[in-house]
């Protein structure tokens, strides 16, 4: 990680380019659309009021992504408690816009979500960020073996969950 | 089985990332930091004097860039500029607070190193400085937790505080709250911490001031790591604090308490609301007892102020004014005034903008805060000015500002310093107004019909400090002043009296004025007309890539301006330089010197 010696993309900016990509994966560890864009908003909150440095960073989004699977994790324990940066106007955010998932898709991230937490973190990084192992691994604070433990472990209980062929991960 | 794990994967990630991705991000309401809003303690020093109107003239453009390593700070009509980088801050500060005390200046707030898990802890830091400008950090002890930084100072009867917190891990809450205090300005203690300093659940100290009856801080605070309500507390010594605001134990309301101003009437906190924003206010006659008034701030013209929230305040004389900052596009920010200790509100005329911060310097008020865009967003971070609370000028800024907000005060009468918590750093003084310059001398050569006036202490060149422009007998230096002895030297470069730039002292000052020889109407019509007022603007400030500084042989420091203009058909080059500890009243002799040059129809 270096810091950019000049020019820190201004955080409106990075906020509404990959807000709605963060409450992906917000959705996928929590299944609630509030909640995740609650997690979202804490998420960028917090890269909002730390963007000094934050914003230095070569890729600040992997900051909010570590966050969000923080909070995931310890979601109750710090429910509300970023409340006051972020304007919460959820009567216009939810004004007859929101369409199904399909239900497979449901399903199968309903059974993410039973794994175990840092199983579950792993797919998420994984199939919704579209991340590698090394950058799960810089993420999640572990070894990139441990990342493909992680990934196996998911994969062989989500194949049996789901009744799905486990395949080879190429990951 | 008939589907493959990996492809139903991507196919439900894939589903995620497209079902979301054109989800709108919600409108950004705040500031990124909450700050404390007026450093000055007490009654006195927040309630202002209106009488004396002292029109401050801001400063042009300013760009570290195009001046160049050669300038190392800009100044102009009071406003100087320098880059934190250059101040004894070290790499990556966070200015969170400033304060004065004891006439020293402190700042405070965090240091961090970027590393590559993305979890630098960071370190809670503490610098000092006598004038503002150069900076020493001094050692806090360790705190305990994954990193640590300062949130708020204040100045005590008792010593200086910093108030801050630790944090757990990245991205989690704050878990506990750290006082330290410093009894001499240079060593400091832990005086108090852990989680239960503020009462259960962390703090979050937005401000603090000493009062008579002790210390005040205020903010917001958790309950066991639930919504963040209003708090306000008190303390005979920063060690053990009580908690005199809190909402009824079975109402749990979200916001922050944003400002603590003493009014006519008593202590007035305006507090935002966050479950839906809203700016709430109540009042006290001791601290220690609070009412609520109503639901919500009660403005004139404005029955539902949802999409509000009210930050700073300031008592001048029987009036609280506050700045307002808006959540939605819908509302204007700028300032509220109430004349009646906070129970009523109205628009008064303001920045244009939302303003973060205010603050009484002597009989001048600054804000601080965010300019409001076309579309309502927030705008740059800006400065603004006003002598009389009523007319406020905008720092020009032109793009040089850094972006973030600019929240942080800290004032003594007579200087003020602002600093930014963007990605660049920069200082800002205001020195004291400084007096009017007596201008005892007068030069006058009716030959060449020319006069000014300059003080005392300046003394006249006794010979043409470029005597190889021009032809003889027809020189183009009408006359050259300065606070030192200025020589004729190099003859290099015709055109610049080198030699007396070179010898040009760090408090000194230098005018040189010449006339330049036009031979066509064309030729003199490129010349703007005589400024009505000089003013040493950034507009005026010669590039390094002036052929000037190629003409200089001995290391130099000055910051030069340079001015052509035409008077009564005659052409006239003025080279203006300070030196870069010349002091106020030097800059303003200068400017004053250069107001009196008159030039007549030649003789």
């Amino acid at each position: 990680l270096t810091v950019a010696a000049t020019t820190v993309e201004p955080f409106e900016d990075f906020y509404r380019r990959e807000y709605g990509g963060i409450v992906a994966l917000a959705y996928g560890l929590t299944g609630d659309r509030g909640m995740a864009e609650d997690l979202a908003q804490d998420a960028f909150s917090d890269s909002y009021r730390g963007w000094d440095r934050i914003g230095h960073y070569d890729a600040p989004l992997a900051w909010v992504r570590r966050a969000v699977i923080n909070r995931s994790r310890s979601r109750f324990r710090h429910l509300g408690a970023e409340a006051r940066v972020l304007v919460r106007l959820r009567s216009e955010r939810r004004d007859g816009t929101w369409v199904e998932l399909p239900d497979d898709v449901e399903h199968f991230w309903a059974s993410v979500r039973s794994l175990p937490k840092r199983q579950a973190q792993c797919v998420a990084l994984r199939y919704v960020d579209d991340l590698g192992v090394d950058e799960i691994a810089a993420l999640v604070g572990c070894a990139e073996a441990t990342v493909r433990v992680h990934l196996h472990r998911a994969r062989r209980t989500l194949a049996e969950t789901l009744d799905l062929h486990h395949g080879e991960e190429d990951a | 089985v008939s589907l493959d794990l990996e492809t139903a994967a991507r196919r439900a990630g894939s589903m995620l990332r497209s079902h979301f991705a054109g989800l709108p991000a919600p409108p950004i309401a705040e500031p990124r930091r909450q700050r404390p809003r007026v450093i000055a303690a007490g009654v006195a020093a927040v309630m202002m004097a209106v009488a004396t109107v002292v029109l401050i003239a801001l400063v042009g453009p300013w760009n570290s860039h195009t001046t160049g390593a050669r300038i190392q700070s800009v100044r102009a009509n009071g406003w100087e500029r320098i880059p934190v980088s250059g101040a004894g801050f070290g790499p990556h500060p966070v200015i969170n607070a400033a304060a004065n005390w004891h006439s020293v200046f402190f700042a405070a707030g965090d240091v961090f190193t970027p590393d590559p898990t993305y979890s630098t802890p960071t370190t809670a830091a503490v610098w000092s400085s006598p004038d503002g400008r150069r900076w020493t950090r001094a050692q806090l002890p360790k705190a305990n937790g994954y990193g640590a930084e300062v949130e708020t100072l204040v100045a005590t009867h008792q010593g200086i505080l910093a108030i801050g917190n630790t944090s757990t891990d990245i991205g989690q809450r704050l878990a506990d709250n750290v006082v330290w205090r410093s009894t001499d300005g240079h060593s400091w203690q832990t005086l108090a911490r852990g989680s239960k300093v503020f009462g259960q659940g962390a703090g979050f100290i937005a401000g603090a001031q000493q009062t008579p009856r002790g210390v005040v801080a205020w903010g917001s605070a958790s309950r066991a790591y639930g919504p963040q309500e209003p708090a306000i507390w008190t303390s005979p010594n920063g060690a053990h604090w009580t908690r005199v605001l809190a909402p009824p134990s079975a109402a749990i309301e979200q916001g922050q308490i944003e400002s603590l101003t003493p009014t006519a009437q008593g202590w007035l906190a305006l507090s935002r609301l966050s479950d839906v924003v809203r700016p709430a206010a109540w009042t006290s006659p001791n601290l220690t007892t609070w009412t609520r008034l109503g639901d919500h701030l009660t403005i004139v013209g404005t029955p539902d102020p949802s999409g509000l929230s009210v930050g700073p305040a300031l008592a001048v004389n029987n009036t609280v004014i506050a700045g307002q900052r808006a959540a939605t596009a819908a509302v204007t920010p700028g300032l509220l005034r109430s004349r009646d200790g906070g129970a009523t509100w109205a628009p008064a005329p303001g920045p244009n903008g939302e303003v973060d911060g205010l603050v009484a310097v002597g009989n001048r008020l600054v804000a601080t805060g965010l300019t409001a865009s076309v579309t309502g967003e927030q705008g740059p971070p800006a400065v603004w000015t006003s002598s009389d609370g009523q007319t406020w000028t905008q720092m020009p800024d032109r793009g040089a500002l850094p972006r973030g907000t600019l929240s942080l005060t800290a004032a003594n009468t007579s200087t003020l310093v602002v600093m930014g918590t963007a990605t660049d750093y920069y200082r800002w003084s205001i020195p004291a107004a400084p007096r009017p310059a007596r201008l005892d001398r007068t030069y006058r050569d009716r030959a060449r019909s020319f006069s000014l006036r300059y003080p005392a202490t300046w003394r006249p060149a006794t010979s043409n400090l470029t005597p190889h422009l021009g032809t003889p007998g027809k020189p183009w230096e009408i006359i050259s002043l300065g606070t030192y002895p200025l020589q004729v030297g190099s003859s290099r470069c015709a055109q610049f009296p080198v030699t007396a730039l070179e010898d040009l002292g760090p408090s000194d000052a230098f005018l040189s004025i010449q006339e330049a020889r036009t031979y066509t109407a064309t030729e003199l019509q490129s010349f703007p007309s005589r400024p009505h007022q000089f003013a040493l603007t950034a507009d005026q400030l010669i590039p390094p890539s002036s052929d000037l500084f190629n003409c200089l042989d001995r290391p130099h420091n000055f910051t030069i301006w340079g001015f052509q203009y035409q008077q009564d058909g005659r052409a006239v080059i003025v080279d203006a330089a300070l030196g870069p500890a010349a002091p106020p009243q030097r800059q303003a002799e200068l400017v004053a010197v250069l107001n009196t040059l008159e030039l007549g129809h030649p003789k």
